[in-house]
């Protein structure tokens, strides 16, 4: 969830970078929607202007709570001849959410930027301009776009951060085509070195943690989890793996279809299920969204939940995260910070692929509220998308750079991630 | 004693009404405050029919009864709570009856004659059923009673799934104050949607969340009221599935957890047994609407759907009972007012 | 003169009263009764052959007896002594207020004290029935110190379980290898672990079981030192620690601090056998309790001959037994 105003001072700050280097500044502020002038700002560089949410849960009301509809359905705010098709096509795939996952959403936002970088040329505008200058603004709106179709993930702000400060260190005295390619390459492996080779590398390190016999537990799905298996499968170990999803995003089930098919001996039950299984537990793996300064990690909704029972029970908690997703905030909860999904995705339980339901279901759904739980006036549902989970529940942190405790982040960030 | 060789102490009008019961215990969701009531109808049927005989017969046949209730559905503690609450009352009589002298020296009670027909010795024990069916009927006005003793305006409650002492608990105490309430919904049956939908004509705000915000949510929150399924001997409680998560992240916050139950949840079993505590349901009924459900990957995998939860005595700040608040230390207490200890096994 | 010479009578007289009853009260012990159980039969014969008329005059006799029992009692064993010889004298004021006839009384003091014994013998069977439902087919149970009664528990679930006993060594004495030889015997599966390797097993551990010297008013329990530190690592890792203890254990003692137990008169004195190659300088100082105190914040339940109990639960039973 950073906002382009943020990214922009960011990169200002990172081109100044050389000058004052020893000068100590916080991260720049979120945007907080409860704050009248702030979002009056906002609404002028936005593009897709949304309804704001009818039955808004006011502990959250520093965080933006739409209405649900179409992003065309109230025309742009502004000329969109601007935006890229592809920018077009990957903020209907964020809004709707067909492109979702931490990771996935990551790699189609550098595919697409590196797209739109591609197809930017100078001619456009006078040749005399500045082609640093010229291409951030392109981007700017461009980016602004996807937020207006969802907040970014602390990995996409990471990117979209690297890729900005690497124009402004282009050099206005080479040819606009060579700044180009070298722009292209450098994103081509910013990608393969911060993503796939870091997932391989997270995959070996967590595949090397898994003994023969241990039972692991999982939330979700994560991509980089699934590599882990994935190769400790190949090294010919023998373990058995017990996924949980949490309500309402369920993807488990089709990391268990890949297990399976692997041949891992696969447990499938709910998140209410944790505390009868974590007794056989040996190692609890879960994947991240984003991790802080102080070690805690932002994840899927109920990771939380998960780490406490490992806790409760004194099993081991070991989260993957690639170095991308490490952040110089620090978070108290996952009330500051998060995002809010369609409360309708709570309700009701048509249209949904699969269902996990107790006995009785027929009388188990009669329970469940309809779409008509609006009529309820002292009603609100809060649909969160992410559990802050605190440090002293995570005992170790997965990273291409090995396994480090979670209370090293703001060291990785200090030795690893510098801009320049 | 094998059950194909027993005999039946009790006739056949009651077999019938019993084995319609056990069909009842079977099936969920059911209320607790119900079976008690129809657990008490049958005893009375059984004390009735049995009495003429002796009371070492009724005795034998209320044990009889208990029994088969607990074979019938063995997670279901309130049938045989009730057995065993009658229970006492007999050997109560039957004490006396043997041992007059006793029933003298204690100063305090009438004195009784010693020699009893069965005539009286029936009337006790049918008196004493009358007076278990009087204390549940006030089970519910006596938790809600104590609801404004524990909410103030303003707060921040979280409760899980839906239990109807806490409904008329919170019920009570939105009558006079305002406070929020955060629901989650229990994903096991989704019964706090139907909390949702039953409160959503009171004076308070409701929030639903799914159970996995429970940890997200719970250092705003200022207590958490819940209801449970039993209470066991040590101060434990059984509840929904999922429950210990909530329990856990209470005591994480130090949000005080509270219980909401009536004392006829109360069984003076120890949760020492796992068969006690995992009653884990089949994958048939676990997944449904489900696409994948004929493809061959899907059959290789195990889904488990356990429904109950422990929640140990630490964890539990207060119970609210319908004789009061207390401590889970103290349900030791209640319990030897309750059950004798050599009906713990019936 | 007189004075002195009926003064010096009477010394001779008490000291040949303490010598029996200090023999009577080895003699009980020989034949493999407990402590407590031994000193109430002592009391109990001294009532019986008693030539006091009077109940002060028996109440004095009883004293005397007492205080030499407790002079030869091993310190692990002290606070279940005191705690059971105080109740008996609690008792015997009580008796004598509820009947004027002295007889009457002494008859059913004596009548109390055998009755006292028969129920401790049968406590053990008691604790054993239901401590025995705790233990299930594959448990793994770490125990600490060399109990009687844990090992009847054990004994009795070996009949119908199988399951699996860590057995700390118990320094200074090595009572754990007399305790696990015991077990072994019973055909239970024993592991013999270092005091010192508690923590390392605990997460495979699902309960713990010790014993007891003696129960404090608060339901703490006063055991053999490094029952505190067991505690301490299992509630770490959220298993229950289960005590099975004699009622007659229960006393109305009420530590706060470990220095608040009664210290052996060696606490200060190493420990034998020390390791054969240790030489140490003389400067260097020794602790070496006996006991600890265990709060009953760590204690799960408490398996008493009276059922099954919470630690709350032990003041009730004091508070009645003593009202």
């Amino acid at each position: 969830m950073e906002t382009t105003s943020e990214v922009d001072n960011r990169h200002l700050s990172a081109s100044k970078k050389k000058a004052d280097k020893t000068k100590h500044t916080p991260p720049s502020r979120r945007m907080q929607y409860d704050d009248p002038s702030a979002v009056a700002k906002l609404k002028k560089t936005q593009i897709v202007r949304k309804k704001n949410a009818e039955r808004a849960v006011p502990l959250f009301s520093h965080l933006p709570q739409y209405e649900q509809e179409s992003i065309f359905s109230r025309g742009f705010q502004k000329d969109a001849s601007e935006l890229h098709p592809a920018v077009i096509k990957l903020g209907l795939q964020y809004a709707s959410d067909v492109i979702s996952g931490a990771s996935s959403r990551c790699l189609s936002l550098l595919d697409t930027l590196a797209l739109v970088i591609e197809s930017f040329s100078l001619s456009e505008y006078l040749e005399t301009r500045d082609y640093r200058r010229e291409l951030d603004k392109y981007l700017r709106r461009n980016i602004q776009f996807l937020i207006d179709c969802r907040p970014l993930s602390i990995s996409m702000g990471n990117c979209i951060r690297y890729i900005k400060s690497r124009i402004s260190q282009l050099s206005p005295s080479i040819p606009e085509a060579e700044n180009k390619s070298s722009l292209l390459k450098t994103i081509r492996n910013f990608r393969e070195e911060k993503f796939e080779r870091a997932e391989e590398m997270i995959a070996e390190l967590g595949a090397e943690r898994i003994r023969d016999g241990d039972t692991i537990l999982t939330l979700g799905r994560s991509s980089c989890i699934e590599e882990i298996f994935t190769k400790a499968k190949n090294c010919g170990k023998d373990f058995h793996v017990i996924v949980l999803d949490a309500r309402p995003r369920q993807e488990g089930l089709a990391l268990c279809k890949n297990l399976i098919q692997m041949g891992v001996k696969t447990d499938y039950s709910s998140l209410y299920a944790a505390s009868y299984y974590m007794r056989d537990v040996n190692i609890v793996l879960c994947g991240a969204e984003g991790l802080m300064s102080t070690g805690a990690v932002i994840s899927g909704l109920g990771t939380a939940c998960v780490a406490l029972v490992a806790k409760e029970y004194h099993v081991p908690v070991m989260i993957t995260s690639q170095t991308i997703k490490f952040s110089e905030r620090g978070h108290l909860d996952a009330i500051c910070f998060n995002e809010i999904g369609n409360p309708d995705e709570l309700i009701g339980h048509e249209g949904s692929d699969w269902f996990m339901t107790g006995v009785h279901n027929e009388k188990k759904f009669a329970n469940m509220l309809k779409e008509n739980w609006k009529e309820m006036k002292n009603l609100k549902v809060l649909n969160l998308y992410y559990d802050l989970t605190p440090v002293e529940f995570i005992d170790a942190v997965i990273t291409e750079i090995g396994i480090i405790p979670p209370s090293s982040v703001p060291v990785v960030l200090r030795e690893y991630m510098s801009l320049s | 004693m094998n059950h194909s060789t027993e005999n039946w102490l009790i006739g056949k009008e009651t077999r019938r009404a019993l084995n319609y019961l056990q069909k009842e215990l079977r099936e969920e969701p059911f209320s607790g405050l119900r079976i008690a009531k129809e657990t008490l109808r049958l005893l009375r049927i059984v004390v009735s029919s049995v009495a003429p005989s002796g009371l070492d017969k009724v005795e034998d046949a209320v044990r009889q009864l208990g029994r088969e209730l607990t074979r019938g559905y063995p997670r279901c503690f309130i049938a045989e709570n009730m057995a065993r609450r009658v229970l006492k009352v007999i050997h109560e009589e039957l004490q006396i009856a043997n041992n007059p002298r006793l029933d003298t020296s204690d100063l305090g009670s009438p004195c009784r004659n010693p020699v009893k027909n069965a005539k009286t010795v029936k009337n006790i024990v049918m008196e004493s059923i009358s007076e278990i069916e009087d204390e549940l009927d006030a089970v519910l006005p006596n938790i809600a009673e104590q609801s404004l003793e524990h909410i103030h305006s303003n707060e921040v409650l979280l409760t899980f799934g839906h239990s109807q002492s806490v409904e008329e608990f919170l019920k009570s105490a939105a009558e006079k104050r305002h406070f929020e309430i955060i629901i989650a919904e229990c994903e096991l049956d989704y019964s706090g949607h139907r909390l949702a939908k039953n409160l959503s004509e009171e004076n308070v705000d409701i929030t639903l969340i799914s159970d996995a915000a429970v940890v997200a949510l719970m250092s705003r929150v200022h207590k958490v009221i819940i209801g449970a399924e039993a209470i066991m001997a040590d101060g434990s409680v059984l509840a929904a599935s999922g429950t210990f998560m909530v329990a856990a992240a209470a005591r994480h916050y130090a949000v005080p957890l509270v219980i909401c139950a009536g004392l006829h949840k109360l069984t003076p079993l120890f949760p020492h047994h796992p068969d006690i505590l995992y009653d884990v349901l089949s994958p048939s009924q676990v997944i449904e609407n489900c696409k994948v459900w004929n493809e061959s990957w899907f059959r290789q995998l195990e889904v488990s759907c356990p429904r109950l939860d422990l929640i140990q005595s630490q964890y539990i700040r207060l119970l609210v009972t319908n004789s009061g608040g207390f401590s889970p230390s103290y349900v030791y207490r209640i319990l030897n007012e309750f059950y004798d200890e050599i009906d713990t096994f019936l | 003169m007189n004075g002195a010479l009926q003064n010096s009578h009477e010394q001779e007289l008490y000291s040949t009263f303490q010598k029996n009853v200090i023999e009577l009260f080895e003699h009980h012990l020989a034949t493999g009764s407990a402590y407590a159980p031994a000193a109430t039969s002592v009391l109990t014969e001294v009532i019986k052959s008693s030539e006091e008329e009077t109940v002060m005059g028996l109440e004095v006799q009883l004293k005397q007896a007492t205080d030499a029992i407790l002079k030869v009692a091993p310190i692990a064993a002290f606070v279940s002594l005191k705690a059971s010889t105080e109740l008996f004298l609690r008792f015997v004021i009580r008796t004598s207020l509820e009947s004027s006839d002295f007889e009457e009384c002494k008859r059913r003091l004596i009548k109390r004290g055998e009755y006292f014994r028969g129920l401790t013998e049968a406590s053990r069977d008691k604790i054993a029935e239901v401590g025995e439902r705790f233990i299930q087919d594959g448990s793994v149970i770490l125990t600490h110190g060399n109990s009687r009664v844990v090992a009847a528990v054990f004994e009795r679930a070996a009949k119908t379980k199988r399951f699996r006993v860590y057995v700390t060594e118990g320094r200074p004495d090595g009572s754990g290898y007399s305790f696990a030889e015991r077990l072994l015997s019973a055909g239970v599966s024993v592991t013999i672990i270092l005091d010192s390797c508690v923590g390392f097993i605990m997460d495979q551990v699902d309960l713990v079981l010790v014993g007891a010297e003696g129960v404090a008013e608060n339901g703490g329990i006063i055991n053999r030192v490094g029952s505190l530190q067991v505690a301490i690592v299992a509630s770490s890792y959220n298993k229950p620690v289960f005590v099975a203890v004699e009622s007659y254990k229960f006393s109305r003692i009420y530590p706060l601090r470990q220095h608040d137990l009664p210290l052996p008169s060696k606490y200060r004195e190493p420990w034998y056998p020390l390791l054969p190659e240790v030489k140490i300088s003389k400067d260097v100082q020794f602790e070496n309790p006996a006991s600890d105190f265990t709060p009953p914040s760590l204690i799960s339940l408490l398996f008493t001959d009276l059922g099954v109990l919470t630690p709350a639960a032990v003041s009730d039973e004091l508070i009645r037994l003593y009202q």
